[in-house]
């Protein structure tokens, strides 16, 4: 009998704990690496010949989400969505943007490289695509108040888990025709925080999506300051030649022109001041 | 420097003016886009100068043209962050325009005061049309260069402001 007892004892100790340690403690990664897309199989870092970038603005710029191995599956298609389209407003500012295109994830392959990048540039007509890439990593840890979570009651209420979500957004612009990287942005942020047992994989989701968001918050600040610094370089960078399409005269460009209707204005006001000089 | 290069030493620049030079600020109201650019400008701009000469002087008139000019690109530099360069002289044209129905308002009768009313009227309506991306229509600016109606608004405010103080 003392043995049978003993025997249930240990069973139950061992199944318990077995629930604890269901979950490992490590973490997730979900990624959609830019150079695994534009330089698969790389073994040699590559050669770019020196070479002077053409831009004719206004520039035809089309945006996409580099392909990932589990990419589709980490993020939600509005968040994706939503990205993509404060990327365009913040290209859409400028004058010397001219369409701009949202491609999406579908036409782009996994390691495709620039040849799958100049197809697709092809056939939706862009010079220059934004690609944006994602990078987070979580972790998850036990800290010493773990051990309440044998009490059972403990895996409900005690934090014993703790979380680090760390986040990159990237976009990083390429001219197409030249492969030559313009500029890029980055956005980053990094969460941690505690939780019970039961309630770690919801405050991960809920931490996942918060850091994304404020990596993006990040992120749109810092492309326009790329994008007005980008501008002012290319004016003294020998490496690049702007010339402008035709029938486009620069952008920024304003004129003090009064047309004809103020020499009707004016007409008046000389009748006016006829009448008056004949009143006096 | 080739001929053809002054208009650009002498036109609003955003980036030139805030390197430090700031002649522009002045010389920006006298070069144009084209000659019919230029015409139309400085037609009216000396029609509304004549009519306010007689009140003026000839010396108080070059004082308040000296003044105001730079005020105009000041502003643009200021409230015009997209505006990266401006030719034309329609912002001082406005000023003269509003600078001279100011000079003609205390000596007008009831029917003149109701056309320098109109008149008024007319100019705020034209600057709300252009602001509201009407005035390609009517404008004499090469294809590229929008209307800077700015300029304009700008142009009556500081006529507004120095027909007030030489009343006072």
């Amino acid at each position: 009998m003392r043995f049978l007892k003993a025997l249930l004892i240990i069973t139950v100790a061992v199944a318990m704990s077995g629930c604890v340690s269901w979950r490992s403690p490590n973490g997730a990664k979900q990624t959609g690496s830019l150079v695994d897309y534009l330089y698969p199989n790389a073994k040699e870092s590559p050669s770019l010949t020196p070479s002077v970038v053409r831009l004719r603005p206004p520039v035809k710029v089309g945006i996409a989400f580099v392909p990932g191995s589990n990419w589709n599956n980490g993020l939600p298609e509005a968040a994706k969505m939503k990205l993509l389209e404060r990327v365009r407003d913040s290209f859409s500012k400028h004058q010397y943007i001219g369409k701009i295109e949202i491609i999406p994830s579908q036409y782009l392959q996994a390691k495709g490289g620039f040849t799958n990048l100049e197809q697709v540039a092809r056939m939706f007509d862009v010079e220059v695509v934004t690609l944006l890439s994602y990078d987070q990593v979580q972790f998850n840890d036990n800290n010493a108040l773990s051990v309440l979570y044998w009490t059972i009651i403990g895996a409900y209420v005690i934090h014993g888990d703790q979380y680090d979500v760390q986040t990159m957004v990237d976009a990083a612009v390429f001219d197409v025709q030249s492969h030559k990287l313009l500029f890029r942005a980055p956005g980053t942020s990094r969460i941690k925080g505690g939780a019970s047992w039961a309630g770690l994989t919801e405050k991960q989701r809920q931490a996942a999506g918060e850091g994304y968001e404020r990596a993006v918050d990040q992120l749109i600040p810092q492309l326009q300051t790329e994008l007005d610094s980008f501008r002012e370089r290319i004016k003294s960078d020998a490496n690049y030649q702007v010339e402008n399409k035709t029938g486009y005269n620069g952008g920024g460009h304003g004129g003090g022109s009064m047309g004809w209707i103020s020499l009707a204005l004016a007409s008046l006001l000389a009748g006016v001041a006829y009448a008056v000089s004949r009143r006096a | 420097m080739p001929l053809a290069a002054v208009p650009e030493w002498l036109e609003f620049d955003r980036h030139a003016i805030l390197a430090g030079e700031v002649w522009r600020l002045w010389t920006c109201h006298l070069v144009h886009y084209s000659a019919q650019h230029a015409l139309v400008d400085l037609a009216t701009a000396l029609a509304a100068g004549a009519i306010a000469l007689p009140a003026l002087g000839w010396r108080r008139l070059c004082l308040i043209l000296a003044i105001t000019a730079p005020m105009i690109s000041a502003g643009l530099l200021l409230f015009v962050p997209d505006l990266l360069y401006y030719r034309g002289a329609s912002g001082m044209a406005v000023m003269l325009v509003v600078l001279a129905a100011g000079t003609l308002w205390p000596r007008a009768g009831k029917r003149s005061r109701a056309a320098l009313v109109l008149l008024g009227i007319a100019l705020a309506v034209k600057i709300a049309a252009e602001a509201m991306g009407y005035a390609t229509g009517w404008s004499d600016l090469p294809p590229g260069v929008t209307v800077a109606w700015q300029a304009h608004l700008l142009g009556a405010i500081t006529a507004a402001f120095t027909v007030q103080s030489l009343t006072d």
